[in-house]
C-alpha cells in the first residue's frame, strides 16, 4: 500500500503521476465545501420591463418569481467569479489550496479582461494558479448548464479510479450580456429571447473528495443526452454587440425536459431505494418559478407525494446557469436550512438536452459551515 | 483502442462540426459499430463553430454523426441510448485529458465505449484567413481492456511561467480597417514559443521515462 502509495506522490513542484494504481480506490465521494460568489450590482426586473419596447404589461416577475438579479460590473468576469466562489469554497474546507489534486472549470463563458472570450489557454489554468493549487491536473468542461453536474462526474468518476483524492469543481457565469441583447430584441411575450432576461451572473465552487463513509456519498445518477434536441437553447456572440445572445424555445424544452427526466427520477429513487416524498429538498435548475412549480407538479402526479420542499431560489438571482444548483446549495448552507440527515436531490436539465441527478446527505458539509 | 481516423480540411472544412463528425462516423463505420453503443461522447476541439457557447459542440456532432453513418448503424430508437456528451478544451491537451477521463468512465464501468473527438476550423468566415490551423480532425473509440496494451499512464505536467507564450482568444475589437468593433479569433505566439514548449517536452519526456523505468 505504502509503496504504491509512494508511487503516486508529486515528482516535483508542477508534476502528479497519475493512474498509478487501483489501491487507491475509493468507492465514494463526497461534497467537502461549497462556495459562491455573487456580483453586488442588482438589476431588478422593474428596470429590465421598464426599457422593454413590448406593448401592453408583461407579468414577469409573477411569472418568473425574479425580483432582481446580480450582474458584473467593470473589472468582473468569468474568471474573476470563478476565482471568488473557488476561494470561498476554501474557506470552509479543509483541503489547502497546494493540496487540490484536480481544478476543473465548467463555464459556459470564459470571458477574462472584458468580453474577451478564452480559448487557450484553458480557464481551468487561470483558477488553479490564481488560487495557488499549483500541482493540480486542470482542464475544462463545457456542457451548458450541466457544466458542474458534469464536472462532479468526471471529479467522480477520477476518484473513484483512484487517479486524485479531491477536486474543484467551478464556474464562473458573466452571462448579463444576454440581458441587454433581449431587451433591444423582445418585442412580443413569444419572443425566443425572453428567457434571457431571467439570467444573473454568479460564481460558483464545489469540492468533491474520496471517502470510505457510505453515508455522507454523493449518488450520481441520470446522466444522460438527447442530442435530438440540441436546437431548442443556443447561445453564440452577437455580431454587432459585446457579448453573447441566446435564443430558447422556452415552452418547448420545458416540456421535453420534464417528460423525459421522469425514467431518469424513477431509476434514481430506485437506486436510492426511496419514494419521491422522502426528498427533503428538490433543488431543480433555477429557470422560472412557473416552470419549477408546473414541472413539480407533473413529478407528483407520476411518483405520488412531494418532497419536503422544492426549493424556488430565484428571487434574489434569477437563473445563474451552470452555477444555479451550488449557489442555491451555498445560500440554504449560510442560512443554517439544512439538518445532516436532509435528503437533498438536484436534477439538471441543460441545452443539448443535457440531464443529471444528483442526491445526498449533508452530513460533513454541515460539520465543515459549523451550523 | 477500438478504431480510430482521421480527417484533413474536408470539402466543408470550415465546420469543425463536420469534420469531427466525419471522423467519428468513419470510426464507427470502420468497425461496423452502432452510433448508439457509444455511451460516452468527449469533444476537445478548442475552437467552435460561429463561437457558440452552448448546447456542447459534441451533442452537435453526435447529431451530425447520425447524418452521416448508413441506416444499419444510425439511432433509430428515439429514446435514451446511455449516451452523455461533453466538452473538453484543454489547449493541445485536449484530447489526452479526453483519453485520461474515457479511462476512468470504462474501468469503473460506467461506459462499454468512449468517444473522443477532436477538431478544428476557422470559427467563421470572417477568421478563415488568420486562423493559424489547419482544418482537420480525429476522433477514437475506446473500451476497456484487460490486456496490457492500450492507455495506461499520464503524466500531466504544466508550466505556468510560460502561459502567456501561447494564447487563442475571440477578441472584441476594432479592427484597424474597420469603424465598428467585432468579434476576432486572435492567436498568438511568442518567438520563444518553439524553444520553450521544446524545452517541457524534453523534461516531461525525460521525468516519464525515468518513471517507467
Amino acid at each position: 500500500m505504502n509503496k504504491s502509495l509512494n508511487s503516486l506522490k508529486v515528482l516535483n513542484n508542477n508534476c502528479r503521476i497519475l493512474q498509478e494504481s487501483q489501491s487507491r480506490n475509493h468507492s465514494y465521494c463526497r461534497i467537502e465545501s461549497v462556495g459562491a460568489f455573487l456580483p453586488r450590482k442588482s438589476l431588478t426586473t422593474t428596470e429590465i420591463m421598464r426599457s422593454l419596447r413590448i406593448p401592453g404589461s408583461l407579468k414577469f416577475e409573477l411569472l418568473t418569481g425574479i425580483k432582481s438579479r446580480n450582474i458584473c460590473q467593470e473589472g468582473e468576469d468569468s474568471l474573476s467569479l470563478s476565482l471568488a466562489a473557488a476561494r470561498k469554497c476554501l474557506e470552509h474546507s479543509a483541503i489547502l489550496a497546494d493540496d487540490i489534486e484536480a481544478v476543473i472549470s465548467c463555464s459556459i463563458t470564459r470571458y477574462k479582461g472584458g468580453y474577451h472570450q478564452l480559448y487557450e489557454p484553458s480557464m481551468s489554468f487561470h483558477i488553479k494558479e490564481g488560487i495557488g493549487a499549483s500541482r493540480a491536473l486542470y482542464f475544462d468542461i463545457s456542457n451548458a448548464c450541466a457544466g458542474m453536474f458534469t464536472g462532479i462526474l468526471a471529479a467522480q468518476n477520477l476518484i473513484r479510479q483512484g487517479s486524485i483524492k479531491n477536486c474543484l469543481v467551478v464556474s464562473g457565469e458573466y452571462i448579463s450580456s444576454l440581458i441587454d441583447h433581449a431587451v433591444r430584441n423582445v418585442k412580443t411575450p413569444a419572443s425566443q429571447e425572453l428567457a434571457s432576461l431571467t439570467v444573473g451572473d454568479a460564481g460558483a465552487a464545489i469540492m468533491i473528495q474520496a471517502t470510505n463513509n457510505k453515508d455522507e456519498s454523493i449518488t450520481l445518477s441520470g446522466f444522460e443526452t438527447l442530442s435530438r434536441y440540441n436546437d431548442l437553447c443556443t447561445a453564440q456572440p452577437h455580431p454587432r454587440y459585446p457579448g453573447a445572445s441566446m435564443k430558447t424555445k422556452a415552452k418547448k424544452i420545458h416540456e421535453v425536459s420534464i417528460r423525459e427526466s421522469l425514467p431518469l427520477v424513477k431509476d434514481a429513487l430506485r437506486t436510492l431505494g426511496i419514494e419521491y416524498s422522502n426528498i427533503d429538498y428538490l433543488i431543480p435548475h433555477q429557470t422560472s418559478r412557473s416552470a419549477i412549480l408546473s414541472g413539480s407538479r407533473k413529478y407528483s402526479a407520476t411518483f405520488g407525494g412531494q418532497p419536503k420542499q422544492v426549493v424556488i431560489n430565484l428571487s434574489e438571482n434569477g437563473n445563474t446557469a451552470s452555477t444555479t444548483h451550488f449557489v442555491t446549495l451555498f445560500q440554504l448552507l449560510q442560512k443554517n436550512t439544512l439538518k445532516p440527515d436532509d435528503l437533498i436531490f438536484l436534477i439538471s436539465y441543460a441545452s443539448g438536452i443535457a440531464f443529471g441527478i444528483i442526491a445526498f446527505k449533508p452530513k460533513h458539509l454541515i460539520v465543515n459551515y459549523g451550523s | 483502442m477500438v478504431s480510430t481516423a482521421i480527417v484533413f480540411n474536408g470539402s466543408k472544412g470550415r465546420s469543425a462540426i463536420l469534420l469531427s463528425a466525419k471522423a467519428g462516423a468513419q470510426c464507427l463505420k470502420d468497425t461496423e459499430m452502432p452510433l448508439h453503443r457509444i455511451n460516452k461522447l468527449i469533444n476537445t476541439g478548442l475552437y467552435r463553430d460561429k463561437n457558440i457557447g452552448e448546447p456542447a459542440i459534441a451533442t452537435l456532432i453526435h447529431t451530425q454523426i447520425d447524418k452521416l453513418l448508413p441506416d444499419h448503424l444510425k439511432i433509430n430508437n428515439p429514446g435514451f441510448t446511455g449516451l452523455f456528451a461533453f466538452d473538453m478544451p484543454n489547449g493541445g491537451v485536449g484530447f489526452l485529458n479526453g483519453i485520461q477521463i474515457a479511462n476512468a468512465f470504462l474501468e469503473n464501468n460506467e461506459s462499454e465505449y468512449a468517444m473522443i473527438v477532436s477538431g478544428d476550423a476557422p470559427p467563421t468566415r470572417n477568421d478563415q484567413w488568420t486562423f493559424p490551423y489547419t482544418s482537420a480532425a480525429s476522433a477514437i473509440i475506446l473500451k476497456k481492456s484487460d490486456k496490457q496494451s492500450g492507455f495506461k499512464h499520464f503524466l500531466s505536467r504544466s508550466y505556468p511561467e510560460g502561459h502567456d507564450l501561447y494564447s487563442g482568444m475571440l477578441k472584441w475589437k476594432k479592427p484597424f480597417s474597420r469603424r465598428s468593433y467585432r468579434n476576432r479569433i486572435e492567436i498568438s505566439m511568442s518567438p520563444d514559443y518553439s524553444t520553450e514548449i521544446l524545452k517541457a517536452c524534453n523534461e516531461t519526456l525525460g521525468i516519464f521515462s525515468r518513471k517507467q523505468a
